[in-house]
């Protein structure tokens, strides 16, 4: 396989993960947690694609992603995917301002970003909705908290996922 | 002639001692048994019984150690297989407990299923909305199995939503809590008619009641079976909140539904709702927990099915 094909492959497969964690989150960690603040893999991963890729290939990922996984919500694809675009301009504001390649800087922008997307979306969704939701904050400081259990755990398994697609991975990128 | 006798004297005596002696020791045993040891044997029996008793205990201890370690492991083992029958008994019960539940709740379901006067289509609830803000629930169900947009989704407690989208195999449904949902409601009690809207976080708002219109927390609000989708009489929550202003000519009134749609498992949807008003109602539990002051009146029934036998259509 030539470096396109390893391209295409790893985000495709980074596509399909989003597709199968939002599915997760909606259903298994529902019916496990109990709550509505669940553990929220896909911003996690979101997270990594805005700031371990191209702006195109990151761009193009939360375009997709978020209009794919806005059939699996109430939520209008249009405020879902704008939202995206939003947090990807932040998320790549943040990796020009302060950039660090350790897994803590990850955890931390990672969990910005899930407060950060519920902020947007809400807000979007108040400006443009008739019916706009009302802003659960707790919910989700709550998954922000539950969430950063996990991150450290996901960081690994993406960058896994990296080194078997043949992506260099942010260390490899730094050394 | 003595030669053919010719015997050594001493050998002679020797043999006849080897052969008297035992004769002796026999003669000896049967003399005074009764008298105890004699002076030559005490040194032998002293010698003799403290050492066989010490080798005795000392065999007797290491049998019963040696029993004890076979039997400690023998029990161990028994031990460990006793273990993983009471762990298997456990799961087995905790199984057969499950499935009594689950064929209890699908009996029950079964039940409401065929004494409903409507046309119920049973479903599984797959998951819930990804985001938390808003309150959808998707189902097993879709175009295939007849389900079209706007159809009541209810319970064997109240009514859940309508669906929103259906695709071939699955079907997406609006809870009433979703801030998009809006559904015709009646106070039962005073017959008060109502827009129920929800505001998220399990909670309804019902719009449009007049500020004249008898409304107390406690009292059960139902479908009006006006908007042609849901039965008439089906209960949907119950009131939880009565505010007046100053101004105005309605009144805030808040409920909470009676169906929690964060546990639901499976539900059914209306293909054909029939529009008289059912007389299913809230269990007293139901009242008791989701009211924060129920109402003392009993939840009447108001007018009568007709029992039309349902036809499901799968």
């Amino acid at each position: 396989m030539n470096r396109t094909s390893w391209v295409i492959t790893n985000f495709t497969l980074f596509l399909l993960l989003v597709l199968m964690a939002a599915s997760v989150q909606s259903s298994l960690l529902h019916w496990l947690i109990g709550w509505r603040a669940t553990i929220q893999v896909v911003i996690v991963i979101f997270t990594y694609i805005c700031l371990y890729r191209s702006p195109t290939e990151a761009l193009l990922f939360s375009i997709v992603a978020f209009f794919s996984i806005g059939l699996m919500s109430n939520m209008l694809q249009s405020v879902s995917v704008f939202s995206a675009i939003c947090m990807f301009l932040a998320l790549r504001t943040v990796r020009t301002r302060i950039y660090s390649s350790s897994p803590v800087h990850f955890t931390w922008t990672a969990l910005g970003a899930i407060f950060g997307f519920h902020l947007i979306s809400w807000l979007t969704a108040e400006i443009f909705e008739t019916n706009p939701p009302h802003a659960h904050v707790l919910d989700w400081v709550l998954e922000v908290l539950i969430t950063s259990l996990f991150v450290r755990l996901l960081y690994v398994i993406f960058i896994w996922l990296d080194r078997q697609t043949k992506r260099l991975t942010i260390i490899e990128l730094n050394s | 002639m003595f030669g053919f006798f010719e015997l050594d004297l001493k050998k002679l005596l020797l043999v006849i001692l080897i052969l008297a002696l035992p004769l002796i020791s026999v003669n000896l045993e049967r003399r005074d048994s009764d008298t105890g040891p004699r002076w030559y044997e005490q040194p032998v029996l002293w010698i003799v019984h403290p050492t066989q008793e010490f080798f005795s205990k000392f065999a007797l201890g290491v049998s019963h150690t040696t029993s004890h370690y076979l039997n400690l492991v023998n029990i161990k083992t028994e031990n460990r297989v006793s273990k993983e029958e009471v762990l298997k008994l456990k799961q087995d019960l905790a199984q057969v407990v499950e499935v009594k539940l689950e064929n209890s709740r699908l009996k029950q379901q079964l039940q409401f299923q065929e004494e409903s006067p409507n046309n119920l289509l049973g479903a599984q609830v797959i998951g819930v909305d990804l985001w938390g803000e808003y309150s959808s629930l998707n189902i097993n169900k879709g175009s295939d199995h007849g389900i079209i947009k706007g159809m009541a989704v209810i319970t064997r407690e109240g009514a859940v939503g309508y669906i929103l989208n259906s695709s071939a195999k699955y079907a997406t449904v609006l809870a009433l809590t979703d801030q998009n949902a809006v559904i015709d409601v009646l106070v039962q009690r005073t017959r008060a008619r109502g827009i129920s809207e929800g505001i998220g976080r399990d909670l309804c708002r019902i719009k449009y009641l007049q500020r004249t219109d008898d409304v107390q927390i406690g009292d059960l609000v139902i479908t009006s079976g006006f908007d042609g989708i849901f039965p008439k009489g089906f209960p949907v929550g119950l009131v939880t909140k009565v505010s007046k202003k100053n101004y105005g000519v309605t009144q805030n009134v808040e409920m909470r539904p009676v169906v929690d749609t964060n546990r639901l498992e499976e539900v059914f949807i209306v293909i054909a709702p029939d529009i008289r008003e059912s007389k299913l109602t809230p269990t007293d539990t139901d009242a008791d927990k989701l009211a924060e002051k129920p109402s003392d009146k009993p939840v009447e029934k108001t007018i009568d099915k007709v029992p039309v036998k349902a036809k499901p259509t799968q």
